[in-house]
């Protein structure tokens, strides 16, 4: 039982530290998920004009999840609630941040895009994407960097945590 | 139903605390020819026959912003050109002007901003509008270029429009077979098209070009889709007669209509009246206010 127990503690641990690694993994995969997403929105935005909930609603049936739930989330919200852009770009953000790995980095910047989506002419719409992208990929570079200098040590801090605590406690 | 239809632009466009107030004078709703929204100031419905009702005591600025918002769902980019000229066209065909501080470039309106009044006109399909015209257009079983003048709101692209979908259905009283008609629907009016679809019925056979300038249009339609009748509303350029003159010689039979109150001030025309003088159009009808109704008067054709 005591055998059974100290293995659970290390298992825990251990999963406790590879899952805090996972994180920094997945947060890389889901910014370039969001990169990639509003590549695409921007291509259906400039080149066919597409309103927003359109574009959303084209785009939705392209994407992987948890960004197609957001997409799905907006243009439903739009159409069906009579809300506006701003008010559904809102409410889909804590899809975001529930589903994803997302950073206070990456989420502020999708945050803030949504607050001029759809106001102005295209020249602003461009320029809205522009900084969307520029913030995208500082807040890549900072995720790589994070996952460089802490992937392996939560991995190793899992195991080797977990494992002075069934010490302490045998 | 143009109530179905109010209804529904009532519920889709305008603020919550509007709609209720909007929608208690719902049995109204099937009179409806506009309404009318202007910031600061009444919010009206314009029925039939010249009558008002005013339904909101004034319209704020917030109010105004929010239709517009939805109107344009919430993405003024894609509505640039629309903005430009001052109107655009929602799901069923309704077309929304408006009007507001015009931003220039170089001397022209770029687009519109600071939106101050929206003028909804609700489109209504009248199947039958232009049974009597249609005798005469299709007299023989042979098909005559046809063009239809009348002062605005007298219903010619209502009648156009149902002209255009007997033709292409097929006229049954004339033992006519349906025919292939290409219509130039620069601004969304014949079959207020959304996402590619007519809105509008305009026949089984008919192929709409959806936004696009009638002079590029029609030589389009002609090089592509094959259509042995062409229609176009209301034209009045250069280019729009030029590229009716090379339909007509393709042998393409063209039904359009004209802003004017008869022959008379075609003749006046600089553009119309040569069309008309060297006898393009066989039938020539136009469209007046009588005794509370819109009749049907023959310049030129008129026998059968």
């Amino acid at each position: 039982m005591k055998v059974g127990g100290i293995l659970l503690l290390i298992g825990a641990g251990t999963a406790i530290g590879f899952y805090r690694a996972y994180g920094f993994r997945k947060r890389i995969a889901d910014i370039i998920m969001l990169q990639n997403a509003f590549r695409l929105l921007e291509t259906e935005i400039f080149y066919t004009l597409t309103p927003v909930p359109a574009a959303m609603e084209l785009l939705e049936q392209k994407l992987p999840s948890p960004v197609q739930h957001f997409f799905h989330q907006v243009w439903c919200a739009v159409q069906n609630e009579q809300m506006s852009v701003f008010q559904a770009w809102e409410q889909g953000i804590v899809i975001l941040e529930q589903e994803t790995f997302c950073g206070r980095e990456e989420l502020g910047a999708v945050q803030s895009f949504g607050l001029s989506l759809g106001d102005g002419d295209l020249a602003a719409q461009q320029k809205n994407f522009q900084l969307l992208q520029q913030r995208l990929q500082y807040a890549l570079e900072e995720a790589e960097r994070e996952k460089l200098q802490q992937g392996h040590m939560w991995q190793y801090v899992g195991v080797c945590a977990s494992m002075a605590v069934a010490i302490l406690l045998c | 139903m143009a109530g179905e239809a109010v209804k529904e632009i009532v519920k889709q466009y305008f603020p919550q605390v509007i709609q209720q107030d909007m929608l208690r004078y719902e049995l109204l709703f099937e009179n409806v020819q506009e309404i009318r929204c202007r910031v600061e100031r009444p919010l009206i419905l314009r029925l039939k026959q010249g009558l008002e009702q005013s339904v909101v005591e004034r319209l704020t600025m917030e109010q105004m912003q929010h239709i517009v918002s939805r109107i344009s769902q919430g993405s003024v980019y894609a509505w640039e050109e629309e903005f430009r000229q001052g109107y655009l066209t929602l799901r069923g065909g309704h077309r929304v002007g408006m009007t507001g501080k015009g931003v220039l470039e170089h001397g022209r309106i770029r687009t519109l901003k600071q939106i101050s009044g929206l003028n909804f006109r609700i489109a209504r399909s009248i199947p039958g509008a232009a049974d009597e015209l249609v005798q005469y257009v299709a007299a023989g079983r042979k098909i005559r270029n046809t063009l239809l003048v009348s002062p605005p709101g007298c219903g010619k692209t209502t009648m156009l429009r149902d002209l255009i979908r007997q033709l292409s259905n097929g006229i049954p009283s004339l033992h006519m077979a349906g025919v292939n008609v290409g219509v130039v629907d620069e601004r969304s009016e014949l079959a207020g098209c959304v996402n590619g679809i007519p809105q509008l019925d305009v026949g089984c056979r008919t192929d709409v070009l959806d936004g696009c300038p009638k002079s590029e249009g029609i030589c389009m339609l002609i090089r592509s889709m094959g259509p042995q009748v062409v229609a176009v509303d209301e034209i009045g350029t250069a280019a729009d007669a030029a590229a009716l003159e090379t339909a007509l010689q393709s042998g393409i039979h063209i039904i359009t209509t004209a802003h004017g109150n008869g022959l008379t001030d075609l003749l006046r025309h600089p553009v119309l009246c040569p069309l008309v003088e060297q006898g393009f159009f066989p039938v020539i009808a136009s469209l007046h206010w009588q005794n509370g109704q819109v009749a049907l008067h023959f310049e030129r054709g008129g026998c059968l």
